[in-house]
């Protein structure tokens, strides 16, 4: 399995020239504003994206048909996409907390200690998200490929937005009030929200994986 | 070392339905036209696609057990796949490293150097006959003891087909317990490397014989009807009807060249015989 993230992190290299407009991008951003939440949760995305494109370099010119004629077994494969997909989300999240240290400090602000709760809670709240993106993407990637899968994206999306309305209608059916959930996490307190959030979203990632190790189970190539 | 046994494959018309063994240390050759089922036959083996029926064995093991430590026994190369075409040379070799225990990087760079292949080019940028070097070279520096190769010499001119086959000479000369199944539709190549050979031809194997028997006792007999109606034909395998009169395949040549001196006995050779095979008749 380190062989298959040895590939990856080498074809993530032919990246490298985008990541550097992304980290300018951020860090213009950072210096231009006080809000850290979107910084911080694009680069996670941005990184995270890589491990779906990483799919795409697999299957390119069918190299999938090799991948697989070496030594290593299809679940290593969805697991290595996976630990890379998280190795990218938290790396990619801890570049950029250093970044914004770094534009407070050249700002004149001496860190962001002040507000390391914030911090604290937005860490949480976008591994959260990072976790949702991939479970979701993941096996769609895995399922359709590259150009099928952008479609599926949009079904799927399609499919969410539908069930939002229906759940938002049965709420109010159920007289459920959503305002008295929120209530309910706020008095959990932000660390702990962000925690929970963060335990929910795995959760999901794992039964995710599940679902992708069955799709690539039944792949022929 | 490799035996497969009763393997089936449908897809819609076509029909894959083949039996074949590879012995210990032999080289054996699997040819057949485009389309014949040799890549199929591959997949199979390499577990790539789900065969509907059959059995495969692979170090004595069925297929499916085999550990990833019994995979790390076998190099692969494949027609139309490879490493990805963003990586370079240099990128690759810690990959190898890490995937094969006994992957030698020693002598894979030291045959890098010898066939002048770029390592700081993507492989996209590679020419027909550096990629399909560096696919020969990737499995035989690892120390298989199955080499599973799928038209390695595909689009190769004439001097990288003779490298790459002096590769493999180089190869099995350095492991002689090596076995070795090699696909291809340029039969010289199979002539002078392989021990045994099966031809494929629309999903079924329909010969298999030792290349130095195929090349000494079969031929062609090229004969005109009046010699066709007094040919004694019971070591006659397949015929067809030519401008001259008849083309007839046989495995006993010196039957043939002892008792009709008078006939045209082309020698044999893979190419006339699988002609002959798909194209010929029974008697």
């Amino acid at each position: 399995m380190k062989g298959l993230l040895i590939k990856d992190l080498k074809l993530m290299k032919n990246q490298k020239n985008f990541f550097l407009v992304i980290l300018v991008v951020i860090a213009f951003l950072a210096a231009g504003s006080d809000d850290l939440s979107f910084p911080m949760g694009f680069t996670a995305f941005i990184g995270t994206l890589f491990t779906l494109s990483s799919i795409s370099y697999d299957e390119f010119d069918n190299g999938n048909a090799f991948l697989f004629s070496l030594p290593i077994t299809r679940k290593q494969y969805v697991l290595e996409k996976y630990g890379f997909g998280l190795l990218l989300g938290i790396g990619s999240l801890l570049t950029a907390v250093c970044l914004l240290s770094a534009v407070r400090l050249v700002k004149g602000e001496l860190s962001l200690v002040g507000r390391l709760s914030e911090i604290g809670f937005t860490v949480l709240a976008v591994l959260a998200l990072n976790w949702g993106f991939l479970a979701l993407m993941l096996p769609l990637q895995l399922k359709f490929g590259s150009e099928k899968g952008r479609v599926a994206i949009l079904g799927v999306f399609g499919v969410a937005a539908v069930l939002g309305m229906l759940a938002s209608k049965s709420a109010a059916f159920f007289r459920i009030s959503v305002t008295a959930v929120w209530d309910g996490l706020s008095a959990m307190g932000v660390g702990m929200a962000g925690v929970l959030l963060l335990v929910l979203s795995f959760g999901i990632l794992v039964c995710s994986m599940a679902v992708s190790m069955a799709i690539v189970k039944k792949k022929e190539f | 070392m490799l035996e497969v046994s009763g393997l089936k494959k449908n897809y819609g018309d076509f029909k894959l339905n083949c039996s074949m063994r590879v012995e210990d240390g032999r080289i054996t050759g699997l040819i057949g036209e485009n389309g014949a089922g040799k890549s199929t036959a591959f997949k199979a083996i390499l577990g790539l696609i789900a065969p509907d029926e059959g059995t495969i064995r692979i170090f004595g093991k069925e297929r499916e057990k085999l550990s990833v430590d019994d995979r790390q026994n076998i190099g692969v190369v494949l027609s139309d796949s490879g490493f990805s075409g963003y990586l370079t040379i240099k990128d690759i070799i810690p990959v190898l490293k890490h995937l094969y225990d006994r992957f030698d990087p020693v002598f894979f760079r030291k045959q890098v150097r010898r066939f002048q292949l770029p390592t700081d080019k993507t492989l996209k940028e590679f020419s027909t006959g550096m990629k399909a070097k560096l696919k020969v070279l990737a499995a035989t520096s690892v120390q298989a003891k199955l080499l599973l190769l799928d038209e390695p010499t595909a689009g190769l001119d004439v001097i990288a087909r003779d490298e790459l086959l002096e590769m493999l000479r180089e190869y099995m000369e350095r492991y002689e317990t090596t076995s070795v199944l090699i696909s291809s539709h340029i039969s010289s190549d199979l002539e002078t490397l392989c021990d045994d050979v099966y031809m494929i031809h629309g999903g079924r194997i329909i010969m298999h014989e030792d290349v130095d028997v195929l090349l000494s006792d079969y031929a062609l007999l090229k004969v005109s009807e009046e010699q066709y109606a007094g040919l004694d034909k019971q070591y006659i395998l397949r015929v067809k009807k030519e401008p001259y009169g008849y083309c007839c395949l046989t495995d006993q040549r010196q039957y043939y060249l002892e008792n009709y001196p008078s006939l045209a006995i082309e020698k044999g050779s893979i190419d006339g015989t699988i002609t002959m095979m798909i194209r010929g008749e029974n008697v």
